[in-house]
């Protein structure tokens, strides 16, 4: 712990470096950035992710049959089946504090009465944005969660918050921008505790509980899809001798890269994102207010804590919001009850609002909704060299035919 | 890449792409802001009435504009006539070796990121796989293509042009984009247009000699960064020429920064302006210079009869008819001597005033009758071979009437076989009179330097066709 009285420079710098957690913007052309951003296989990954469909040997089957202690040919034809079932898919996290923008996520909580169909409406709106990287349904405390890649506020306010409120039957929209990522879908991302990044965490319960609450994925699925993720050298993730064979590329190049952008810099996360709602999972939130006054260090240290337990799904960490943490669980794995007495317990815990998500129409800037013939259709946008306070690019925008008028504007 | 000979595969390949009865679309998407989508949307848009295969394996099993979707090429249950392929660079060879397997007939790669960045060695070994298996393909790096009479509008360009009779093969996607909206505003026919991009394993010789063929191309129009095979070049155009004019507009041949900027462009080494000059003359091309050089020549090959002498002049404006004398010394044409029976015809037509020496001048005070009587004097003359009419609009000179006159004569003589060629110079009722003689199939001009650069193409046509034949 620090030692506030003693007030040394020192230590202060010290405790900033540790605790900092403004959101960070940086340029695209950062030093580290600009390799990859200027790769455009990102190292294989990109290979991998539009030919998995098609070739589940771009994952590497050899290590994945070692690990589940099943035939090459049975993981593939498992593998195959999780693909075309679209119960699986490869997404990567880049490392969002360097590229450029950061993450501002919101919910939205109805009217009280607000019938199904003006939920739809708003459901409607949130799921046509391309602008809009991840957005969920749900209902109690509130009724949508969802998220933006932002390099100016402004376009999250104008663009994105703005045109929610606008509806009648929309009470309250929150802004809760991502100070720390500490894990998502299960996977510890950039600011999980320390040497614990990419490590998967799923509990025991949850392994065992899983094959028997959907028919979907047995035993040996679902120890495949802990493998996929388990954390390990770039090269038992990918095939790349498979990758080179698609691409007409160098498999040595394409694995230096991805060693690089993977386990040295870092600057990227791949990952296999389970399809829970095709598994019949819903997920439960929780947004856990802590007391104000609180040191920032003591609210990481709660965070910390909690990521210790592998049953969350989603935790990270906000700041300058009306939440501290999220947190997230499979309902129908685990027991929320107990997970919400867990947190209530935890000495500083001002207010939990909590939320059932059923359902995702966007994630991993992929649009999800299957219902409208959706599934894994990526479309990335953000903000960058977007000023919607500018009256000339707010009229020019967004992206489209536009014709001249013969008189006057 | 060099091709040792002309190849009947590709020829057959070429007559799938520009009339496929099927396509398949790798990379269509459901997301507006693609290229894929907008590949579909446009095929439907213009009017590509043929099946279309969207191909992505992300998007199947949901349809795309209403068609069923396919992960791979290979799992289309059918051989495809065309394969258009925009998708990243990576994902090329595994689409081949897919079109391969389907049996497909020929692929137009629009994806880049081959060897116009330098990845010189990939594109080699995609081109070296579909050479082995006899598979053709158009590009990679281009913007791509289309066929008016067949209504296919396949890749980046935002509408088909004007249909007609030139076929356009440009190496760059951003100046056959320019022709194809110029098509529409200065309404020169299209028949076949695309852009050949890297031009990997199909380049100019048998784009050439399939456009030869075709029964709706009458002019073959090129825009060339760089000639991989010369001699191959040189011998289609020579197999064409008796039947069919080739223009060529050779660029980043005038310095060395133009070639650098070919080089970065397509990845192509441009020629120096002189060896364009000698290969050109070799092979019977007609060179131009610019872009609207382009358009111009096309037009007045495209629409008019060769001259079997030599020209007159006709203009109300002396102005104009000194820039085209000066014009027509730039380019070493001789404008007939009028003399004899035409000089007193001629005199009679231009009144006291003008002149009836050629250009002759009918003076300000031109009325369309005056028009009317030079043009018949003259196209009526067994000596002279055409006619160019150069109009300024005075007070009395109303140009829209003398459109009239002139398409009148136009068709009353047409049987004589001797080409009319228009110019209205001024404002927005030239430009009327323009379009209005341009849609009726008689090259009309802005200014007398393009119509002396139309008159031009005709007569150095009509030598290259008899020194050809």
């Amino acid at each position: 712990m620090v030692d506030t009285k003693k007030g040394r420079s020192e230590e202060l710098q010290r405790y900033l470096h540790n605790y900092w957690t403004a959101p960070s913007v940086f340029g695209t052309l950062e030093p580290f950035v600009a390799e990859f951003a200027a790769d455009p296989t990102l190292g294989g990954y990109n290979i991998a992710k539009s030919s998995y469909q098609t070739r589940p040997d771009v994952f590497n089957l050899a290590y994945l049959a070692k690990e589940v202690g099943i035939s090459e040919d049975e993981v593939e034809k498992r593998l195959k089946k999780m693909i075309d079932e679209h119960t699986i898919m490869l997404v990567q996290n880049p490392n969002t504090y360097i590229m450029g923008w950061s993450i501002y996520y919101w919910v939205v909580k109805l009217r009280e009465g607000a019938t199904p169909e003006q939920k739809e409406e708003v459901l409607d709106h949130i799921q046509n944005q391309d602008e809009t990287c991840t957005a969920m349904v749900g209902k109690g405390d509130f009724d949508f969660f969802g998220g933006n890649h932002i390099g100016i506020l402004d376009n999250l306010i104008n663009e994105i918050i703005k045109p929610i409120e606008a509806f009648p039957q929309v009470e309250s929209v929150r802004i809760c921008p991502v100070a720390r990522y500490l894990r998502e879908e299960k996977v510890a991302q950039w600011r999980a505790p320390k040497g614990t990044t990419r490590e998967f965490f799923m509990s025991d319960e949850e392994i065992a509980r899983l094959p028997k609450v959907q028919s979907y994925w047995d035993e040996t699925d679902v120890k495949i899809f802990c493998a996929l993720n388990k954390k390990r050298p770039v090269e038992d993730f990918f095939d790349f001798s498979v990758l080179a064979e698609i691409s007409g590329l160098k498999a040595e190049e394409l694995q230096k890269k991805m060693k690089s952008y993977v386990e040295e810099l870092p600057i990227m996360i791949p990952l296999i994102t389970p399809n829970w709602r095709r598994l019949g999972l819903t997920k439960h939130y929780f947004f856990v207010r802590l007391y104000r006054g609180m040191p920032t260090e003591n609210k990481f240290a709660i965070a910390d804590a909690l990521a210790k337990n592998p049953v969350w799904e989603t935790l990270w960490q906000f700041t300058q919001a009306s939440y501290d943490i999220v947190l997230s669980a499979y309902n129908e794995i685990n027991d929320i009850d107990k997970l919400r007495k867990e947190i209530r317990a935890i000495p500083g815990v001002e207010e939990i609002r909590e939320m059932d998500v059923y359902r995702a129409t966007r994630r991993w800037t992929c649009r999800l909704d299957e219902e409208a013939g959706y599934w894994e259709n990526c479309v990335m946008t953000n903000d960058i060299g977007y000023d919607s306070a500018d009256p000339i690019e707010k009229k020019l925008y967004p992206p489209g035919e536009y014709h001249l008028k013969e008189d006057g504007e | 890449m060099k091709i040792p000979k002309i190849r009947a595969y590709v020829l057959d390949g070429l007559a799938h792409a520009f009339n496929p009865k099927s396509i398949a679309v790798v990379g269509a998407s459901r997301s507006s802001t693609k290229v894929g989508w907008n590949i579909i949307k446009k095929l439907r848009e213009d009017g590509y009435k043929g099946k279309i295969y969207p191909v992505n394996p992300r998007a199947h099993p949901y349809p795309i504009f209403g068609e069923k979707t396919y992960k791979t090429v290979r799992d289309i249950p059918e051989p495809v006539d065309l394969v258009v392929i925009a998708v990243p660079f990576f994902l090329v060879k595994s689409v081949m070796k897919d079109c391969v397997a389907n049996g497909a007939k020929i692929a137009v790669v629009i994806s880049s990121g081959f060897k116009e960045v330098g990845a010189k060695e990939l594109e080699e070994e995609i081109t070296n796989y579909c050479r082995n298996n006899g598979f053709p393909f158009i590009g990679p790096n281009l913007l791509g293509l289309g066929n008016t009479h067949s209504n296919l509008n396949l890749g980046f360009m935002p509408y088909l042009p004007k249909k007609g009779n030139v076929a356009i093969f440009s190496q760059s996607g951003a100046n056959l984009l320019a022709w194809l909206g110029m098509s529409r505003t200065q309404r020169l026919g299209i028949s076949l247009f695309t852009g050949l991009g890297n031009m990997a394993d199909i380049g100019f010789p048998e784009f050439i000699i399939y456009a030869g063929k075709d029964k709706n191309t009458k002019v073959i129009a090129l825009y060339i960064e760089g000639l991989q095979s010369k001699k191959e070049f040189i011998k289609a155009c020579q197999e064409v020429v008796p039947k069919k004019p080739i223009i060529a507009l050779a660029a980043g041949s005038e310095s060395t920064k133009g070639k650098s900027a070919a080089a970065a462009h397509t990845g192509s080494t441009a020629l120096t302006s002189e060896e364009y000059d000698k290969l050109f003359e070799e092979a019977g091309i007609i060179r131009v210079r610019t872009q609207q050089e382009f358009v111009d020549v096309a037009l007045a090959l495209s629409m008019q009869p060769l001259p079997k002498g030599g020209w007159v002049f006709i203009t109300n404006g002396g102005g104009s008819g000194v820039l085209a004398t000066d014009e027509c010394a730039r380019r070493g044409l001789d404008l007939l001597e009028i003399k004899g029976f035409l000089k007193q015809q001629m005199r009679a037509a231009v009144g006291p005033l003008g002149s009836p020496l050629n250009p002759v001048d009918l003076t300000g005070m031109a009325t369309w009758r005056d028009y009317k009587m030079a043009m018949e004097a003259a196209i009526t003359n067994p000596d002279v071979g055409g006619i160019v009419v150069s109009v300024c609009p005075t007070s009395i000179t109303y140009p829209e009437k003398i459109a009239v006159i002139i398409y009148e004569i136009y068709k009353k003589y047409k049987d004589l076989g001797k080409p009319i060629i228009a110019q209205f110079q001024g404002g927005p009722e030239c430009e009327r009179a323009n379009n209005w003689l341009k849609d009726r199939g008689i090259p009309s001009y802005l200014t007398p330097e393009q119509a002396v650069a139309g008159m031009a193409a005709l007569s150095k046509y009509a030598e290259i066709k008899s020194k050809f034949s």
